[in-house]
């Protein structure tokens, strides 16, 4: 699964760590999505696109291989 | 889901404390023949008459469960990425531990293997932790190096 975090965090002027602390997780968490080694789950897939003012489409992208 | 199954984030401090007093006494225990008096009892009915010191079965208890602590107790923010690590560590453990398993089965015979399966049962909680950790701080910090 791609996703625009990274890209979208930095548009909203927003650190890993901020990011974190507004949805309630650990940074390794938000960093271990962006870098594609972690699927969130939905509760936390809608937690980011809350906060980051996005839906959730908008932030992860199917990839043929899913 | 929250995990309830984990002890509070103290524990790992008090598991990691203890794991490295009985780690000395399996040490002492087993490669020097040590014996502690206060451990001293009765010859104990079941054991056909082969024990009367439970300094062997305190050291290697004392640090499967100090163990168990370190590895049950919570990360400090624990999050829905711990809990998946966790369970990836686990398996991987599980995966490993029961592979030394059947290679030391085929490969050490006599009292050694004796010693082999002595020391498989904290082997599993070892591995797990040594595995849960690589994967939450080591791993993250190596790529963190190579983008960086």
């Amino acid at each position: 699964m791609k996703n625009q975090l990274r890209i979208v965090r930095a548009m909203e002027n927003l650190t890993q760590a901020d990011l974190a602390a507004a949805i309630g997780v650990s940074r390794q968490t938000i960093n271990a999505v962006e870098a594609g080694k972690y699927v969130p789950s939905t509760v936390l897939a809608l937690k980011m696109a809350r906060v980051l003012h996005r839906t959730v489409h908008e932030l992860f992208e199917l990839e043929e291989t899913d | 889901m929250k995990n309830t199954l984990l002890l509070p984030h103290s524990f790992k401090w008090i598991g990691l404390i203890l794991s490295a007093g009985f780690l000395a006494l399996c040490i002492a225990t087993f490669f020097y023949d040590y014996s502690s008096p206060l451990l001293a009892t009765a010859r104990v009915p079941h054991t056909n008459g082969g024990d009367d010191n439970l300094t062997d079965e305190t050291a290697i208890s004392g640090l499967i469960i100090s163990l168990l602590m370190i590895g049950f107790s919570r990360e400090q923010s624990e999050d829905e990425y711990v809990n998946a690590v966790r369970l990836q560590s686990f398996q991987i453990a599980f995966i490993a531990h029961y592979s030394l398993l059947v290679a030391g089965i085929f490969t050490v015979y006599g009292f050694n293997f004796l010693m082999v399966m002595f020391f498989s049962f904290p082997l599993l909680i070892f591995v797990f932790l040594v595995i849960f950790y690589w994967k939450l701080k080591v791993v993250p910090y190596l790529l963190k190096r190579r983008t960086a």
